[in-house]
């Protein structure tokens, strides 16, 4: 969502008015890692933004809720210690992880989808990429225009496979 | 562990997806044919949105309009089933009756 960024508008400000306008955020830490461009440095905006809502939460709305996902089992806690006491939702990376884990943070009162739902929508929206980036004249997925189509085609594939 | 949110509100429709992202109609549906083909292949079944169940929702009627236009398209789907199963039926009793009348 970052993506979209209204012209002149400070990055801050949109990522801090889009944690403001959801009920929930997922935070994935797990690839805060060093990049490969010299000189290498740690990727420190996932943890920022966390910290953003973990803020919004504590002296902002006080219903806003967020959620720790990582990788590995007890990285977080020599990475971020201030969050000891909170268990983060461990994916282990894989697809199927991260499928899991959404499952286990939110739930639904009857049409939950499942996790074989999960990927026939993740297939199903995989295979309209390559159309998708055609589209919208583009090899990046990291466009807010590919990311619109991928949403919306996201949401259609699910209400036909979701019942 | 943290305990689960419970979502009690419902799916986005992808009308309201759409609008939320500012994805014009036509484009909009572009994308949804081309998902609901493919998904149509592989034996899902959608709800038909004609332009005449679309209606109410443009004219700003509530979801409990559009929701009942959906029932009518699914009860559509189930009567086109019903009608094939009981073709074949006809076929098979006209077939046992014309024997012993000959």
């Amino acid at each position: 969502m970052t993506l979209e960024i209204p012209g002149g508008m400070r990055r801050l400000d949109r990522i801090f008015s889009l944690i403001q306008s959801c009920d929930y955020s997922m935070h994935d830490l797990s690839r805060v890692q060093l990049d490969r461009a010299e000189p290498r440095t740690p990727r420190f905006n996932m943890p920022f933004e966390l910290g953003l809502a973990v803020a919004w939460e504590m002296i902002g709305s006080g219903q806003h809720m967020w959620f720790v996902m990582e990788a590995v089992n007890y990285r977080l806690a020599k990475s971020l210690s201030d969050l000891n006491g909170t268990d983060p939702y461990i994916h282990g990376g894989t697809i199927d992880g991260v499928f899991r884990e959404m499952g286990n943070a939110l739930v639904r009162k009857g049409r939950q989808p499942s996790i074989l739902q999960m990927w026939s929508i993740y297939r199903e929206v995989r295979g309209k990429i390559p159309t998708i980036l055609k589209r919208c004249g583009t090899q990046s997925l990291f466009q807010a225009r590919v990311f619109e189509e991928i949403s919306f085609a996201t949401n259609v594939a699910a209400g036909g496979i979701v019942r | 562990m943290r305990r689960p949110v419970v979502i009690t509100a419902p799916f986005a429709t992808p009308e309201e997806t759409a609008r939320s992202y500012g994805i014009p109609k036509r484009r909009a549906n572009e994308l949804r044919k081309m998902v609901e083909e493919s998904l149509a292949k592989k034996g899902y079944v959608f709800y038909k949105v004609s332009g005449k169940d679309s209606a109410p929702s443009k004219n700003g009627a509530s979801n409990r309009a559009s929701r009942s236009g959906r029932l009518r398209a699914k009860v559509r789907v189930n009567t086109t089933v019903k009608s094939k199963s009981g073709n074949a039926s006809r076929r098979k009793t006209t077939r046992a009756k014309a024997k012993p009348s000959r």
